[in-house]
């Protein structure tokens, strides 16, 4: 069996304890900090309060790591746009591509950035049951007035939770596709634009069959969306706004 | 001319040996031509075996080989056809006909030629070419195991492989791949199933082999299997039985539906024919 990635793992640490709604602010407020990093210091300060936070998770670095392996083509691809496309009048660079050295240093950073930007994601995610954290976007989100759009607030909680929780399986059915292409002689390694079509087709429809599967699930279900109550109202804890004001101050220090 | 597999050794895990095993030292020779069963409870790691033979898992220990060649190299991958449990998984054509004619395409045969192709190989498995022009995303669970059989067999395999193929099939469907199963092993193609659930309508001679905890723990035939301690006796072979001690001049050794009729037709003319 494959690892699923991206999936809540249950135990009793801290970071599982806190309220969603802790856990939700905690990471935007490091997204922001994590898009204003600009050097190797910002970088691995950040790193260390991820890792800080990883061992208060209890779940082992390797579990939020294997989160990176998806992501893995992307990273790459983000580091080479960023080393081609990078701007430099310094007389280093090399190559009819422009290569520079300031153009590999802003790939290493940019890299770095996305990728503390899926380790916190992971953070949160498998710290947080999919059903506690629907609530906790639902809480965060009712005091704006989404009516306009024709939604209500646990539309769109509902809406990100369920696209969170089909991420390891659309994963799982390419690796599914994946083995059986391999079985029939097609060498995934080897690019090609066909290949991508063999590898899409498929995904597109498991994905469209998971979701007409949910929904009629839902709706046998009696699923509606707007006007739901909760059988557990959240509450925020003492140690849920220690750890926000802690934050907070972290964050204004790193911007200011 | 053979598939064989030594000493292998398997873990999903970490790559050390306290680790626990869904294969622990498994030696096994497949021989060409064989129908073999392999029976095993879910996590008994019969599909961790069976993907070993067409080199989707290479083994931590030991050595898979296919016909003297490694599993892993791409000639022993064209030898074997897999038919995996979620056939929704193994489609990539955007209809029927392109999946089952992927495998030949490549292989320099004109257009009438890979029409012929699909045709018998669809026949083969008992599906009709009607469906060749549909999304092979449309069909039924039981037509999509067929079809995916179908592309596999359009490849020329030598072994097929195939992960519980009977698990969500209606009875008609099941009786069509028995059918297809029993069709293909007559033209000399090895057939390896595995299943967590025995049935009888497979051939009763057929080699079985019985997995728990990663070993074999069990290896005979179909039959000495069902008479064996692993197994428990079905309905049909009760039936049968209790017949028998009632005085039913009847075989005690019946294990499917169909032989058992057709033992009772012959009691009764019996029994017409001593009146």
């Amino acid at each position: 069996m494959n690892k699923i990635f991206f999936a809540y793992t249950p135990r009793k640490s801290y970071i599982h304890t806190l309220d969603p709604r802790t856990k939700l602010i905690s990471v935007m407020l490091l997204s922001f900090t994590v898009l204003k990093a600009s050097t190797f210091q910002d970088i691995i300060l950040l790193s260390s309060v991820f890792f800080i936070f990883a061992f208060l998770a209890q779940l082992g670095i390797k579990h939020h790591f294997n989160s990176l392996r998806p992501m893995l083509m992307f990273f790459i691809f983000i580091f080479i746009v960023q080393i081609i496309f990078t701007e430099s009048e310094s007389t280093h660079s090399a190559g009819a591509l422009g290569i520079s050295y300031e153009g590999i240093c802003k790939g290493v950073i940019v890299t770095l950035r996305f990728v503390l930007l899926i380790l916190f994601t992971s953070l949160i995610i498998s710290t947080t049951s999919p059903a506690i954290l629907t609530q906790g976007i639902e809480r965060l989100l009712r005091p704006f007035p989404l009516s306009f759009l024709g939604v209500s607030s646990y539309d769109i909680a509902v809406m990100i939770s369920i696209s969170m929780r089909f991420l390891p399986l659309l994963y799982e059915s390419v690796q599914h596709t994946i083995e059986a292409q391999i079985s029939r002689g097609i060498n995934p390694q080897r690019f090609s634009f066909k290949s991508i079509s063999f590898l899409v087709v498929p995904m597109i429809n498991n994905a469209l069959r998971m979701t007409e599967n949910l929904s009629i699930a839902m709706e046998s279900r009696c699923y509606q969306g707007i006007h739901r109550t909760s059988m557990f109202e959240l509450k925020m804890h003492k140690k849920d706004w220690i750890s926000l004001f802690i934050m907070l101050i972290f964050v204004l220090l790193f911007l200011y | 001319m053979s598939i064989v597999v030594e000493n292998v050794s398997f873990s999903y895990g970490k790559k050390n040996p306290f680790g626990s095993m869904v294969l622990d030292r498994v030696n096994l020779k497949i021989e060409s031509g064989e129908y073999l069963i392999i029976i095993g409870e879910v996590g008994s790691g019969k599909t961790t075996l069976i993907k070993h033979f067409n080199g989707l898992l290479k083994p931590l220990e030991g050595i898979v080989m296919v016909d003297g060649h490694k599993a892993t190299s791409a000639h022993a991958r064209k030898l074997v056809g897999m038919l995996f449990q979620y056939p929704q998984y193994q489609f990539f054509g955007k209809t029927v006909f392109d999946d089952v004619a992927f495998s030949v395409s490549n292989s320099g045969i004109d257009d009438k030629q890979l029409h012929e192709k699909l045709i018998e190989s669809l026949k083969m498995v008992g599906l009709d070419e009607n469906i060749a022009l549909r999304s092979p995303f449309t069909l039924s669970n039981g037509q999509m195991k067929l079809a995916a059989l179908a592309s596999i067999l359009a490849a020329n395999p030598k072994y097929i492989i195939l992960d519980e193929p009977f698990t969500g099939l209606d009875l008609i469907n099941k009786k069509k791949l028995f059918k297809a199963l029993a069709k293909l092993h007559d033209t000399g193609i090895t057939i390896i199933i595995a299943t967590h659930e025995i049935y009888y309508e497979l051939p009763i001679n057929s080699r079985t082999i019985l997995m728990g905890m990663g070993k074999i723990i069990f290896e005979g035939n179909l039959e000495e299997y069902a008479l064996s301690k692993h197994s428990q006796l079905s309905d049909v072979t009760l039936l049968m039985r209790e017949l028998r001690r009632r005085g039913v001049d009847i075989s005690e050794n019946i294990f499917d539906v169909e032989t058992a009729f057709e033992e009772i037709m012959n009691i009764k003319k019996v029994s017409i024919e001593h009146e």
